[in-house]
């Protein structure tokens, strides 16, 4: 298997797509080892905290004193149409901001667990986004392109390392409840072969479709599946041309050993008490909960090896991070639930000593107007906004490009989804250009014909 | 500087190489000066020294990473050269010598609106943007005289070559090769596949044996497995020919057009939803899908299914469903209406962009083979596709405008129209006849109330008041009255004692119209437009008209009516097109269960966005209303009205199937400016007099359309109150089918829709681009007036068209065999893959042809093959060197696809219902996360439907069948593809239908009287489709033993134990 393994990132190397396909689809195991990347990678395993809905940049990352000094005021810039079209006065933050660590990064008070990280963050404040409507940023967020059904940037991080761990699914989306608007199938692996599709795990209930054997009677699922290895390997006698049947016999076994792997890895409940408690797992809020299980999983997938974890958001906390209305009451809420966990997360992972082979992004699909939507509300802006890195690779206590003294728009190092893409398969080992898949005539890169590495923010 | 890291070294050795070529340079120009100072020549001009000194640093630093030979060419523009900036990019040249002002790249670099930003990610510094616009002033002075390179020049695209790649070169004629072994063939098939193998000295593989070539062939033509019964007749015909005799049955059958229909499902990206953030329905589609199965099991020639599919709206004589009757042509081009799609985006001529792009990109896929996309922001980089193309598709695509056609309209004689015109009269004559007396009769009434005493004492005694005490004493009448006559006749008494015209806030009420209707017309600014009716319903009327019910309900005076003959001849009333000026726009309408929208571009929103849920109005109204819509956010952008019968915003709005229904009293009503009817009242004369000469016109037909308006009014009052003798009219009414409705286009303004340049749609050409069929296929010309939709599937359907007939027989032939013999059957261009025995491939688009373009004579052919009817074992040396099989020395193993799978599932519990067509069922969506999107859970088996019937919308497909590879794409799949993914087994061994389907196979086999081996025998039967071997029968029985005595199940238990573990063996899904 390591020649075809080798065999296929030659051809992926040189001229794309040809037998890989075939391959990828004939068997499990192009996927169940790790493939050469094309560099020393910096990052074995991306978290991707994806913060739906839009966080205002204004009132987390990019402290904006203008605002305040014309509270209500008409905005004196030129605005663009907006999703609602009911656009107020400017509207100052109702978060003080901090400065913290060596760094100084300043932070909104929505998050003093993440401010708390300063000095590993390397915050992004010039971010723009393709398209002012949720679905479209969505997509783009995960695929570069504002269409639905491309595959996502989980899947073409599994597609380009392959897999450290062929007991675990290699892209795992921790599920918190709210689906991205858009759909889930964002987050899938579009033409992509479904070797890349993710594995959707929640933290409570039933933890993977499909994973938990229904037979009531203990050891009966065992009993059946030694019952079909005892046929199979008579059928595969009989069939001679028997890759596709062998690879399906073998997939029984991977799924056996999932349906072992998935359970235990997703089982938090041994983890320490001080553990959970950083995590905020005895928090009163119950979205503090539940996204501190989440993150307290994505650790345990990373020290499995998983590649690619992204976590979606909690609903009740009114909305996602959308609030056209009622900013004060929803920011809060949101960050409220993921704060500490996210907080918990970067020391945990650091004082285990995996925060430097893991890369943590934080990003919306879209930030939010420094002018007011209604009364207390802000708009869609896909303009300018924030989000941040830290990890693996990522030079940490930096503050990269800029906005306008509103916030509204990036005057600075203006990046779009397509260099955010570009650098998080730059620090798994990846070159952005040479990940490619053929499809619709074409070599198809997750990075469309963009991208740019960050020289700034890389350690 | 932002470079690769494996660049970078090289990169930066570059630029310090440039750079110090740069200083190198500078130096000697400074000797260069001063040697001419020093002489007093002039030797290099002051406008080149300040390029050196000034420009060309600036464009080192800021545009040569993007714009320069070296490195690269983005938006084909060069700034390296002075040839480079005079040539210019893709929009034109960028400086215009002299004139900063016009300048492009000032504009850009300036970042002006409108123009894309440069550079893309910073901004030039005040010094430097004066720096640029001081030496354009100067006139550009540029030493740099290199010509345009051969980088830049390759990107030139040469359509001459192109058109040499072979897909595109015309089909040759060919005749089957002779071959080592002439007994080994069947058919000519057999031959082009022995002589490719013969080559290698490969043997063929030997036939498979008949039950599995039986298995193969059912689940190939029909993706169902045989049934027991279909297996037994099998079996026992022992005569030769059984093989044929079982073929012909399968490409009979009507599963045949439900398993051929997916495959076109899947190039066209069948959906019935609209994705995006709240994944609407899209009621009607699944109409669609029905049509294809009928199509296909009618073996409907494919040349006329491409005329259908791009004009079966325009066809003089359309196909009719041999049954119903119904119109099976116009639902063809649905497919052009298979979007996704948002309910407010505030770019809405960008997302429209990008639905074309993906209904441009399915056509490509399914019809022409060819990457058509590719040329959206430019050339094709490797095909003879220009983006001229690319745009003349766009704009046919554009010039369409999405309807719900009633397909049941041709169940009905045109001349029931005629028919209905002279009952419709006939029945208002008769009602006017009946009404007329009952005025009368009142009219007297009111004489004798107006000349009582009363009435002459209240009069007098109003003499000498002020005006408010009138009121007052009006006032007071008026509750006398009404305690003592209907409030009709009080509101005329009142109006005919104060001598006013009717108190209309009184009157109103039951008069229901407005006193002076505003002026205006169907668009503020410009002259009145020029309407189109689709579909029979709308009629442009010469006289007036009214609607009848058991009464008369209301008068339109002129204008256009639909609904008034009879609400089930059905239509859409849509205006030409005009451009916003962000002014508001009004029409007049009046109707019951109808919709006006305001249609931007032609872009199909469906919910109700924040924004655009004032382009949409509910017309529920007998009166005339005046809808105006705002366009504020939308100026500059083209639109249209679009009044539509039977339209219930609600279809729009929360789109359900088939709700509301019909109805028979809907109708809508529009004009250009209704009647001004006052003058019956304000007019010469008094109203009794005017009433009484009104209905003199009536009755002698001679109605003026203010005439019309009134006598609806008064029958709406009551005052009028003769029921019309409507039987006639009814039972011709009744003669019509109730509506039934398909998505379909008709033809909109048409669109000759320039090239975006960069396919930036807000950067159309200004360069005309006259719409055109393919140039790589000669780039005849379409027609200018229409959609040009049917001359395109003409070009397609031309004998200079080669690929057409190649590219639809190569869809077949992979799904036949597993893989195409091109196997990108998507991509017939240099970027697909060259066909495997591509004279095979010309001999079959030949013969297709040939045959009348029989699909269904194509697939006998491929099935009948010996090719077809080899066994699935590779020899040693094949599977050695074809691992891919590409020269088929035998049948490939495959796995059935999702549907399959899960119909073979429901079909060995008996529970698979074969019931064909109808919307569709719930998917089962428990196991997928809930959010406001999510519809509702269907039952998990589906209520027993083929997969097919599942429904598909977009954000909640059932995860059973993605799992195995069902498309979850807005993207067009050409060939599926089969993975193997734990996931699947998850699924067949812990998925509660694989679980629920396992009892009820277990409950069944229970249920007949038999033996544990025969019962265990035709588990195998009814799984694999022949008996169970010995091992097989012993492993069985061993396991429901073990069952039993190990885990202590019940008999049920036990088999239904053992019923999931024959889902569960690879032979139950592959297929060999």
């Amino acid at each position: 298997m390591n020649d075809l393994t080798r065999r296929e990132f030659m051809e992926r190397g040189s001229m794309g797509f040809g037998s890989l396909a075939l391959s990828g689809l004939l068997s499990q195991e192009s996927q169940a080892k790790a493939l050469q990347t094309h560099f020393a990678p910096k990052a074995k395993s991306v978290i991707f905290l994806y913060m739906d809905g839009g966080v205002s940049q204004v009132d987390s990352f990019d402290p904006k004193p203008q605002l305040a000094k014309e509270n209500g005021q008409k905005p004196k810039f030129k605005t663009d149409a907006t999703v609602f079209n009911n656009s107020g006065g400017i509207l100052q933050s109702p978060w003080e901001y901090k400065n913290y660590g060596e760094s100084g990064t300043p932070v909104s008070d929505l998050f003093p667990h993440i401010g708390s990280c300063a000095d590993d963050l390397a915050v992004i404040r010039s971010m723009t986004a393709f398209s002012p409507n949720h679905p479209n940023a969505n997509y783009a967020l995960h695929s570069g392109l504002i269409l639905a059904g491309r595959p996502s940037m989980g899947a073409w991080a599994s597609y380009g390392l392959g897999s450290l761990n062929e007991d675990l699914p290699n892209y795992v989306v921790l599920h918190g409840g709210q689906v991205p608007s858009g759909g889930m199938q964002m987050l899938g692996s579009g033409f992509l072969p479904a070797t890349y599709q993710p594995s959707v795990l929640h933290p409570k209930g039933v933890v993977l479709r499909n994973i938990k054997a229904l037979e009531k009677k203990p050891g009966l699922q065992q009993e059946k599946l030694a019952l079909l290895r005892q046929i199979d390997s008579t059928l595969a006698e009989r069939r001679a041309d028997s890759e596709l049947i062998q690879s399906a016999i073998k997939n029984y076994e991977m799924a056996y050993r999932m349906q072992m792997a998935v359970p235990e890895v997703s089982d938090i409940s041994k983890e320490p008490d001080h553990i959970k408690k950083m995590y905020g797992l005895e928090a009163d809020f119950n979205n503090t909960r539940t996204y501190g299980a989440q993150c307290l999983m994505a650790r345990r997938l990373v020290e499995q090896g998983v590649r690619f974890i992204e976590l979606t958001i909690n609903g009740g906390n009114g909305d996602r991070w959308d609030q056209h209305g009622r900013l004060r009451d929803g920011h809060s809420k949101n960050a409220a639930a993921v704060d500490q966990p996210i907080g918990a997360l970067i020391k945990d992972l650091k004082q285990r000593g995996l925060l430097e082979s893991t890369l943590i992004v934080f990003s919306g699909e879209f930030g939010r107007t420094p002018f007011a939507q209604g009364q207390d509300g802000r708009d869609h802006n896909p303009q300018g906004f924030s989000m941040w890195m830290a990890g693996g690779g990522i030079k940490g206590g930096t503050v990269y490009g800029a906005t306008d003294e509103y916030g509204y728009r990036v005057i600075e190092n203006k990046l779009t989804v397509h260099d955010l893409h570009a650098n998080m398969l730059h620090l798994m080992g990846l070159d952005h250009e040479k990940v490619t898949y053929r499809y619709g005539g074409r070599d198809v890169r997750l990075t469309d014909v963009h991208g740019e590495l960050i020289p700034e923010i890389l350690a | 500087m932002k470079l690769f890291p494996d660049k970078r070294n090289t990169s930066r050795n570059k630029l310090s190489e440039s750079a110090y070529l740069y200083h190198k340079m500078r130096a000697s120009f400074s000797v260069l000066i001063f040697t001419s100072l020093t002489t007093g020549r002039l030797f290099s001009s002051s406008g080149e020294v300040f390029f050196e000194e000034k420009v060309r640093p600036l464009l080192a630093e800021h545009c040569l990473k993007c714009h320069s030979e070296e490195k690269k060419i983005k938006g084909g523009l060069l700034l390296d050269r002075k040839a480079g900036w005079e040539k210019g990019g893709d929009s034109g040249p960028v400086i215009i010598p002299g004139k900063p002002a016009e300048s492009l790249l000032i504009a850009m670099v300036k970042h002006d609106p409108g123009v894309e930003s440069m550079p893309p990610k910073s901004k030039l510094n005040e010094e430097e943007l004066a720096t640029l616009e001081q030496w354009i002033d100067m006139g550009a002075p540029d030493p740099r005289s290199q010509a345009i390179g051969a980088k830049a020049l390759e990107s030139e695209f040469d359509l001459e070559a192109r058109k040499s790649w072979w897909s595109l070169q015309p089909v040759k004629s060919y005749n089957p090769p002779n071959v080592s072994n002439q007994d080994w063939p069947r058919n000519d098939i057999d031959r082009f596949i022995l002589a490719q193998l013969d080559k290698k000295e490969w043997q063929p593989a030997p036939a498979a044996d008949k039950l599995t070539l039986f298995r193969r062939a059912s689940v190939v033509l029909t993706g169902l497995a045989p049934t027991m019964a279909e297996l037994e007749a099998f079996e026992k015909d022992a005569d030769p020919g059984a093989y044929e005799r079982a073929v012909e049955r399968m490409l009979s059958s009507p599963h045949f057009g439900e398993h051929w229909a997916r495959q076109w499902m899947d190039l066209i990206r069948y959906g019935e939803s609209k994705g995006f953030e709240q994944d609407f329905y899209m009621p009607h589609m699944y109409q669609y899908r029905d049509y294809l199965i009928r199509a296909f099991n009618a073996d409907l020639p494919y040349d006329q299914f491409v005329r259908e599919s791009f004009a079966g709206d325009q066809l003089e004589n359309p196909r009719l469903h041999p049954e119903t009757g119904f119109n099976e042509s116009i639902i063809g081009p649905g497919f052009l209406t298979i979007t996704d799609g948002q309910h407010g985006p505030p770019d809405l001529a960008g997302d429209e962009a990008r639905m074309i792009d993906g209904t441009i990109k399915a056509v490509g896929a399914a019809f022409h083979g060819l990457t058509i996309t590719c040329a959206r922001c430019h050339d094709h980089k490797f095909d003879a596709i220009t983006d001229e193309d690319y745009y003349s598709l766009y704009g046919i695509i554009r010039s369409s405008r999405m309807n719900y056609s009633n397909i049941a309209a041709t169940t009905h004689k045109p001349e029931i129209i005629s028919l209905l015109e002279s009952a419709h009269a006939e029945a208002i004559k008769t009602t006017f006849s009946a009404s007329f007396d009952s005025i009368a009769t009142f009219l007297t009434e009111v004489q004798a109330i107006l000349t009582s005493e009363k009435m002459v004492a209240f009069k007098k005694s109003l003499e000498g008041l002020d005006q408010t005490k009138r009121n007052k004493a009006h006032q007071k009448l008026r509750e006398d009255l009404a305690s003592s006559h209907s409030p009709l006749h009080a509101a005329w008494l009142l109006q005919a004692i104060s001598g006013r015209e009717p108190e209309l806030t009184g009157l109103r009420h039951w008069l229901v119209h407005e006193k002076t209707p505003p002026a205006g017309n169907d668009h503020p600014k410009s002259k009145p437009l020029h309407w189109q009716a689709n579909g029979e319903g709308f009629r442009e009327l010469k006289q007036p008209s009214f609607i009848i019910d058991s009464s008369i309900k209301s008068g339109i005076g002129s204008g256009f009516v639909a609904g008034d003959l009879s609400a089930r001849l059905d239509g859409a009333l849509r205006s030409e097109e005009f451009t916003l000026d962000g002014e508001n726009v009004s029409i007049w309408v009046k109707g019951r269960g109808a919709t006006a929208n305001l249609r931007i571009r032609n872009y199909e929103l469906v919910g109700s966005g924040p924004t655009t849920r004032v382009l949409r109005k509910q017309v529920e109204t007998d009166d005339w209303q005046y809808l105006t819509f705002p366009t504020n956010l939308w100026k500059g952008e083209t639109a249209y009205f679009e009044v539509v019968q039977n339209g219930w915003a609600k279809r729009f709005t929360s789109p359900r199937e088939g709700q509301p229904a019909p109805s028979d009293h809907a109708y809508v009503a529009f004009t250009q400016q209704p009647p001004n009817w006052n003058s019956v009242w304000t007019g010469q004369g008094d109203l009794l007099t005017n009433l009484t000469a009104l209905l003199d016109r009536a009755q002698s037909g001679k109605l003026n359309p203010a005439d019309a308006e009134v006598i609806a009014a008064l029958f709406r009052t009551g005052l009028l109150t003769g029921t019309a003798d409507r039987q006639k009219l009814n039972d011709l009414r009744q003669k019509i089918a109730i509506p039934v409705y398909a998505r379909s286009l008709v033809d909109g303004h048409s669109y000759q829709q320039p090239i975006f340049i960069r396919g930036n749609h807000k950067k159309p050409s200004t360069k005309e681009n006259p719409r055109h069929f393919l140039d790589g296929l000669g780039g005849e010309m379409i027609s200018a007036t229409g959609s040009g939709r049917r001359d395109w599937a003409e070009h397609l359907l031309s004998p200079d068209n080669p690929l057409t007939a190649r590219v639809r027989v190569n869809q077949l032939w992979a799904r036949v065999f597993g893989r195409g013999i091109v196997s990108s059957v998507d991509d017939f261009g240099e970027m697909g893959t060259l066909p495997s025995h591509p004279e095979l491939l010309d001999f079959l688009a030949q013969d297709f042809i040939q045959e009348g373009w029989s699909m269904k004579a194509m697939i006998r052919k491929m099935v009948l093959s010996q090719t077809f009817r080899m066994s699935s074992v590779p020899s040693e040396s094949a599977r050695q060197l074809d691992p891919e099989n590409s020269l088929l020395q035998r049948m490939p193993v495959r796995r059935m696809e999702a549907e399959s799978l899960r119909d073979h599932l429901l079909a060995c519990s008996d529970e698979l219902k074969k019931d064909l067509f109808g919307p569709a069922v719930n998917a089962y969506v428990k196991d997928q996360p809930g959010s406001r999107a999510k519809p509702g859970d269907g039952p998990l088996n589906g209520n027993g439907r083929r997969s097919l019937y599942l429904a598909v919308r977009r954000n909640f497909l059932s995860s059973f069948l993605t799992s195995f590879d069902f498309p979850v794409l807005p993207e067009p799949v050409a060939a599926r593809p089969s993975t193997t993914v734990p996931a699947q087994s998850l699924v067949l061994l812990n998925h509660p239908l694989v679980h629920e389907q396992s009892l009820k196979w277990a409950e069944k086999t229970l249920k007949k009287e038999a033996s544990p081996e025969e019962r265990i025998n035709h588990l195998h039967r009814q799984a694999f489709s022949r008996n169970a071997t010995e091992p097989e029968l012993t492993w069985a029985k061993n396991a429901l033993a073990q069952f039993s005595a190990e885990h202590n199940q019940s008999e049920l238990e036990a088999w239904t134990a053992l019923c999931h573990l024959m889902f569960n063996r690879k032979e139950f899904l592959y297929v060999f």
